[in-house]
């Protein structure tokens, strides 16, 4: 183990440990380089967070763990412990198992990610035979009950509802059910809330954190909306160009700010009472095609410094509990040299 | 406190002076789809190397058929019995038909009087068809209702029964065979123009084009039927190949393009006969340039579809 | 109930359609100007027995008298002479109408079976040496024209090879099988005559081959078009996150998800499938309704074709709307 994986020390308290996780697309333009080594390490029956701008690789980290990337996808190196094994070594059938049984997911667009032709119970019923080996019968019991967890009233009405039969908001809290019919010990959440009226949202979240305190479940929350997380999550991870620039617990990267990139996004979703002017970081997110030799952010730091160009900073604990990669990384914003 | 102060002057001095897109990573990089039609281009081809070979393809029976002839001293419609049936030679690159006609020219000469008929028929066709379904659409629905239901009675007929009777009521003639292809395939443009015109009738810029004054008529003439166009050209370029393949079906049933023409259909119906002794030529290379020629235009079509339709990229 | 109505809409949306149809057969028929007379009467025309024959066949009433004549003897299913037999239209069918039937049908069970197993393997397994292969052969297929492929094929099998039989129609000279059906593949089991059984098959060997290749590949390229945007959805993602068998996911799953387009396309084949059967029947001299039309229409006689279109247009008409019971059976979100 290196300095910069695991809590200092206890390896038992992380459900899941990514370490160094590398993951290049194949396209007609050439090599993307999505993940540029990435470390991550999800604390038992806690919910961690994962933030940042489109395209800074925190859906392609969600997929990795899961191995449901697109053909055009290629893992080129790192590993991804999950109760004490590698999942990368996983072969496919070992991760059929996986999927849905240890590790459960909950999409975005619920409605597109419900089958259109098959109605709910069918599609628990699936689920439901698959790992637990369950008959008609006893899926329907169990489905039942998931649906009552979830909070959809009617729930005998609805099992033999089509997907386009239901609002929005029911087909999250149907993904959610199915995300959690087998007790899972890891729930990834991809962007759940995203594209939800507010009230909606406000109350797929409160089920959310229920449930998964409920069943005892780790979870791995994805979103670009700070705001989101910082309802939801105790710990929080930011991502940028692929790479992972701080990690801690959501009251620190709020309180104690750490990386300029942070720093940014923060000021761009919380407006202080003073302020006027709508933040924004300047600059635009580097291409992945060829990333960067130094920092990822440095182009649009504010504070870069001569090294910044040129070697890329690795995570370092600035705090306990709370790693950034930064050069410049220090308390409020100050500077160290 | 020194420190701090050369940190602000950095920042400062760095903020000054550089601007959003001079610097080199704030760019993208190696993106083909700007930059001018040339990389444009270049991005098509890499995407869809099929298409564009297609398209070089059918520029080549083109060409073939405009300046053939030039390189051909053969006569396509003069038979010579002395050189009857004769196979591929250096003399005769394909060989000679029953009557002696050099088959090489005479593949050359089809591909004028093919690509003459699909040409024309596909324009004529895409033209009526698109006024056909623009006027179906926008004047309301009853009228658009029995526009409809005719053509359904049109596009109930097999394609190939509807032509052959036509072919056979009017007689054949190359002149005929333009008429039957265009009856057979304005029906699926004034469909295709009609879905367009209908989605299109919801959208702001009509609405905005009715408060400013404009009579109906202008609006579709000149607002929403060249909006509704770019599915006809993908259209028009499959259509083209599939054409050239009726016409060749009508003339070798003996409906189509009569003899001495010489048509690539009618020309294998003519070497069927050789064909079962054996003289396997004259029915050869015909067939094949209408193969290539329909593949090409299908390549070429569905290529066109990829760059229109950016859903399928 | 909401489907019985359904249907019956359908039905009578159907009226229209048909009666279109005829109307257009009737204004094509009109525009000979090969004159019906000319024929039967022959080189001796004298002026009474041309006006007697003019009259006989109803050519002196106005058109719209002919035409109300015209329909009611479809109705009737008299669909008038054929002047080069010498019989009643509707006698020639019932001779040459199973020939192209049995044809084409056989055509469609192929193309069908071939090409949805295909199109799903070239789908599942994208991008390896069998989907290329397939996707070339598909991109040829749909570009041969039927009447060389057919010809080709007797060339190479007939002549070369001697292992199909001659293009001389639908058995051998010296075998005969009792007529019951009309179909020759189920007479001779009927009659239970193996040999004669496996001559039929043989013979329609190549002419199948040369009507379904194109067909074939349209339609497997449509099934792998729509199995590859299926197994690419958001939902089969979701399938495979909750850890579902590969199995399951490609040949249930995504396979009804990606049915229905196929399955307008293998309704519409009827059509299609006549059309190439036309043309093969004449490079095979089967004896089927298509190559008594053609000949017919050649020879000046229109009748032949005109009743032969009208059916094979109904047919086609009630296939689209079988096409759209079955759609709004699979998928629930079409409103009836």
């Amino acid at each position: 183990m290196n300095e910069t994986s695991g809590f200092a020390g206890q390896a038992g308290e992380s459900l899941l440990s990514i370490a160094d996780l590398r993951v290049v697309f194949q396209t007609f333009l050439g090599t993307v380089h999505a993940l540029s080594g990435i470390d991550l390490d999800l604390r038992r029956s806690k919910i961690t967070g994962l933030a940042g701008e489109t395209g800074c690789g925190k859906s392609v980290t969600a997929k990795a763990i899961m191995r449901l990337l697109p053909h055009t996808a290629r893992i080129s190196g790192g590993r991804v412990m999950f109760t004490g094994v590698d999942l990368l070594a996983k072969t496919d059938k070992e991760m059929e198992d996986i999927r849905g049984k240890d590790i459960g997911m909950i999409f975005q667009n619920a409605r597109a990610a419900l089958n259109p032709l098959f109605t709910v119970e069918k599609q628990l019923f699936f689920l439901l035979r698959r790992h637990e080996r369950l008959n008609r019968a006893q899926a329907r019991k169990r489905s039942l009950e998931l649906l009552e967890a979830v909070r959809i009233g009617g729930a005998r009405r609805r099992l033999k509802c089509y997907p386009f039969e239901l609002s929005t908001g029911m087909c999250q809290r149907v993904m959610i059910a199915m995300g959690l019919a087998c007790h899972p010990k890891l729930l990834i959440a991809d962007e759940p809330t995203t594209g939800l009226d507010v009230t909606i949202q406000a109350q797929v979240l409160e089920l959310f954190k229920t449930l998964v305190y409920e069943f005892g479940s780790t979870a791995l929350l994805i979103t670009h909306d700070l705001g989101v997380i910082g309802e939801t999550c105790d710990y929080l991870g930011v991502m940028y160009g692929g790479k992972m620039v701080e990690f801690g617990t959501t009251e620190d990267l709020i309180e104690r700010t750490a990386h300029p990139y942070t720093q940014g996004l923060l000021r761009c979703s919380f407006a202080g009472e003073k302020d006027d002017a709508i933040h924004y970081i300047r600059g635009t997110v580097p291409s992945l095609l060829s990333p960067p030799k130094g920092c990822v952010f440095e182009a649009r730091c504010d504070v870069r410094g001569p090294s910044c160009p040129e070697v890329g900073p690795s995570m370092v604990e600035v705090a306990p509990e709370h790693r950034v990669a930064c050069f410049r990384a220090g308390g409020s914003g100050t500077p160290q040299e | 406190m020194r420190i701090l102060r050369r940190r602000k002057d950095q920042v400062a001095a760095v903020r000054g002076s550089e601007t959003v897109d001079s610097h080199p990573q704030e760019t993208d990089s190696g993106d083909d789809r700007r930059g001018g039609s040339w990389h444009f281009f270049i991005y098509v081809f890499r995407r869809n190397k099929l298409a564009v070979i297609g398209g070089l393809c059918l520029l080549f029976i083109v060409l073939m058929g405009l300046i053939g002839p030039l390189f051909t001293a053969y006569s396509p419609t003069k038979s010579d019995m002395k050189s009857a049936s004769l196979p591929p030679s250096a003399t005769h690159w394909m060989g000679t038909d029953a009557m002696g006609m050099d088959i090489f020219t005479r593949v050359i000469y089809a591909a004028r009087i093919d690509l003459y008929i699909a040409a024309i028929a596909v324009v004529l066709a895409a033209v009526i068809g698109s006024v056909y379904g623009a006027i179906s659409a926008f004047y309301g629905k009853v009228l658009d209702e029995v526009m409809m239901r005719f053509l359904d009675s049109f596009q109930a007929f097999p394609s190939i029964l509807l032509g052959l009777a036509i072919a056979a009521a009017l007689g054949p003639s190359l002149r005929n065979v333009i008429i039957v292809l265009v009856v057979v395939n304005v029906p699926m443009y004034a469909r295709l123009v009609r879905s367009q015109i209908l989605y299109l009738r919801e959208a702001p810029f009509v609405d905005a084009a009715r408060m400013v004054g404009n009579s109906n008529t202008r609006i579709m003439f000149r607002h929403l039927l060249p909006n509704s166009l770019s599915p006809v050209y993908v259209q028009a370029s499959l259509n083209v190949g599939w054409s050239v393949l009726m016409a060749a079906s009508l003339s070798f049933l003996g409906l189509g393009v009569q003899a001495p023409e010489p048509e690539w259909g009618l020309m294998v119906s003519q070497g069927a006969r050789q064909m079962v002794v054996g003289d396997w030529w004259s029915a050869f290379f015909p067939g094949l340039f209408i193969l290539l020629f329909v593949l090409s235009s299908n390549l070429l079509g569905d290529g066109l579809q990829d760059v229109f339709d950016p859903r399928r990229r | 109930m909401k489907t019985a109505l359904f249907i019956l809409r359908r039905l009578l949306l159907m009226i229209p359609i048909v009666f279109g149809v005829l109307v257009i057969t009737f204004i094509i028929g009109r525009i000979i100007p090969a004159d019906p007379v000319a024929l039967l009467v022959g080189q001796e025309d004298d002026r009474a027995t041309v006006e007697r024959v003019r009259q006989e066949l109803g050519l002196d009433q106005p058109l719209w008298t002919q035409f109300y004549v015209y329909i009611r003897n479809f109705a009737r299913g008299d669909f008038g002479m054929c002047w080069s037999t010498r019989n009643p239209v509707v006698k020639d069918l019932a001779v040459f109408l199973p020939a192209t039937i049995e044809l084409v049908l056989v055509s469609m069970f192929f193309c069908i079976v071939l090409a949805v197993p295909l199109g799903v393997y070239a789908a599942v397994r994208k991008d390896t040496l069998g989907d290329h292969v397939s996707r070339v052969v598909s991109l040829f297929g749909v570009a041969i024209p039927s009447f060389w492929l057919g010809l080709l094929l007797i060339f190479v099998f007939f002549y070369l090879l001697r292992w199909a039989p001659p293009p001389m129609g639908r058995i051998g000279f010296r075998t005969s099988i009792d007529r019951v059906t009309g179909f020759y593949l189920v007479d001779s089991l009927l009659a239970g005559d193996l040999k004669a059984f496996g001559q039929t098959l043989s013979y329609l060997v190549l002419p199948v081959a040369a009507i379904s290749l194109r067909k074939l590949a349209q339609l497997t390229r449509l099934v792998r078009s729509t199995m590859i945007e299926a197994l690419s959805s958001d939902y089969i993602q979701t399938a495979r996150s909750h850890g579902l068998r590969n199995r399951l996911i490609n040949y249930r799953l995504a396979f009804k998800n990606a049915s229905l387009p196929p399955i307008t396309q293998i309704a519409d084949m009827f059509g299609d499938l006549v059309g190439g059967a036309v043309v093969i029947e004449l490079v095979f001299a089967w004896p089927g309704a298509g190559r008594w039309a053609v000949t017919s229409a050649l020879a000046g006689d229109f009748a032949p074709i005109q009743a032969f279109a009208v059916i094979c247009a109904v047919v086609r008409v009630i296939t689209f709307l079988i096409t759209d019971i079955m759609y709004a059976v699979i998928d629930k979100r079409i409103e009836y």
